[in-house]
């Protein structure tokens, strides 16, 4: 109970940190809040331009809950702490993060969390009575209980992903360049701007192969479709394999990478 | 003529400069260059999707987009090739390393055009798919009918890079009176996707709104209905160049300003 206190102590820290920075809190929802409804105009325009209710097998409205959820999820997630990580290592502040009394991972996670959950739940406001406004189908309890379960696998995935790539930096000595890539796989393979149901094939099977999907897609179609239970299940076993494999790489990566870590000065 | 000759030969010392930084990571180098270039591809790839669905969007049809997003391309890469740099503002003012820059004997601006390793990452995806887009659409839709055109081209490329560049100040300069404002990065972003696709699909106001408060539209919009439908938008394509003269007025302006009210950090 203790040792949860003192990483509760990180996500405080963080979010009073994200508070006190008005303008900059209010901008980075504000370019959020604009990319939505760039992609709201947008399909709107596509699907009144085809001039017929389903596309892919998907409605209007449904496109519109996938692109609403999909950015509260977005701000849940971030960026990744893969730069801060790789920043702390270049410029070797993180010996002072190694030497406190805390579990390093978690010291990022809990940090995180704070900003994350502030995030999703301040831009929330806005997109959910857009939604309430919305004539269409109800979301039931059960997609909410779902897409709930499903966005804190898909923050784990990502968290565990962007502490991996952190770690390659002690390797290559600079983050951007890993960091710039994740964020371009992400665009293409996540269903970031376009739900997957509109991809080619090839384009498709690209997107099993990465763990993008699980972080994005999944958890976003639970708001569109309406899952069954076993359906359900069998994502959320999709969602646990990606955590229990890019957990068990990043145990391997963190030995090694510590064994790398010198720090010139300090 | 001889201080522009000095300010050659400083840009390119400083250039060489970025360039040994820049060259430090290897790595780096490349794997920024594939992400940039994989970008630009999804974004084509977005509208391949987009227009496996529908023959128009907002009446338009698929390589007028293309058409439109290669100019973007092209103009983006312009503006990482001359201004990126002026990025770096915020961070400056921030650390206060901008008392360093105000104290040399070399025009403050200049240094801040000059200094930074962001223009040495040579924008040639960005340059290269711009280019291809443009002429992919033109054999599609061979809007381009003779050397007036061309020089059209040419003239509004420079001053549409004028008032992309202008705008990207405007919004580093806002560091000036709000410190922190390192969200930019993430406006800057969305900016950019809301010109992406044309103006048709936004309601009235956003359209007002990204052609006077907010000029955007005159960044690569209005600059294709020359070729499009120019007798609806004769009066907007006249304008840009003005448009551009009131931004380089109001950046200039803004910067003076901005100048006075800079308090340095402390040491």
């Amino acid at each position: 109970m203790m040792t949860m206190k003192r990483y509760l102590a990180f996500s405080k820290t963080r979010i009073r940190l994200e508070l006190f920075y008005k303008f900059n809190f209010l901008s980075s929802l504000f370019a959020a809040l604009v990319i939505f409804f760039v992609e709201y105009f947008l399909w709107n325009a596509i699907y009144s331009g085809s001039g017929e209710d389903e596309l892919a097998n998907l409605t209007f409205y449904s496109v519109f809950s996938y692109i609403l959820f999909g950015h509260i999820l977005r701000k849940l997630l971030g960026d990744g702490v893969d730069e801060r990580i790789g920043e702390s290592f270049r410029d070797g502040s993180i010996v002072m993060d190694k030497v406190k009394p805390v579990l390093l991972p978690f010291r990022y996670l809990f940090d995180d969390l704070g900003r994350g959950l502030l995030q999703a739940a301040v831009i929330s406001i806005p997109l959910v009575a857009v939604f309430m406004f919305k004539d269409g189908d109800a979301v039931s309890l059960n997609q909410v209980l779902l897409f709930t379960v499903m966005a804190i696998l898909a923050y784990l995935i990502f968290f565990i992903l962007n502490f991996i790539l952190g770690l390659t930096s002690f390797w290559t000595g600079s983050i951007i360049g890993i960091y710039m890539l994740k964020m371009a796989c992400m665009s293409i393979l996540s269903g970031l701007y376009i739900p997957l149901e509109f991809y080619p094939e090839w384009l498709l099977k690209l997107c099993y192969v990465f763990p993008f999907r699980a972080i994005y897609y999944l958890p976003v179609s639970a708001m569109m479709k309406s899952y069954s239970l076993t359906e359900g299940l069998w994502l959320i076993l999709q969602q646990s394999a990606w955590v229990i494999f890019l957990l068990f790489l990043c145990m391997l990566l963190q030995q090694a990478a510590f064994k790398r870590l010198t720090v010139q000065g300090g | 003529m001889e201080g522009l000759k000095k300010y050659l030969r400083c840009y390119r010392s400083y250039f060489k400069t970025n360039l040994l930084v820049y060259a430090e990571y290897k790595a780096d180098f490349i794997a920024i260059n594939v992400a940039s270039a994989l970008i630009l591809l999804m974004g084509v790839v977005s509208l391949e999707i987009i227009f496996a669905q529908v023959d128009m969007i907002a009446g338009w049809n698929k390589y007028q987009v293309f058409w439109m997003l290669g100019y973007f391309y092209l103009i983006r890469a312009l503006y990482n090739t001359f201004f990126i740099n002026t990025l770096n503002l915020g961070y400056w003012i921030r650390l206060g390393s901008l008392d360093t820059y105000i104290t040399r004997p070399l025009g403050t601006f200049f240094q801040l055009l000059s200094t930074g390793r962001y223009n040495t990452e040579l924008p040639l995806d960005e340059f290269l798919i711009g280019l291809g887009l443009m002429i992919a659409a033109e054999r599609h839709i061979a809007i381009i009918s003779g050397f007036p055109d061309v020089l059209y081209l040419m003239l509004a490329l420079i001053f549409c890079t004028i008032i992309y560049s202008c705008l990207m100040f405007l919004l580093s300069a806002a560091s000036f009176w709000m410190i922190k404002s390192n969200a930019l990065h993430e406006l800057v972003g969305s900016i950019e996707r809301l010109i992406e696709y044309p103006l048709n699909i936004y309601n009235l106001t956003i359209k007002i709104i990204l052609t006077t408060i907010l000029p955007f539209g005159f960044i690569s919009f209005y600059p294709s209905q020359y070729f499009f439908s120019f007798e609806d938008h004769k009066a907007f394509i006249i304008g840009i160049p003005f448009v551009a003269l009131i931004l380089i007025v109001l950046s200039r302006l803004i910067w003076k300003k901005g100048l006075q009210t800079y308090q340095s950090p402390g040491a």
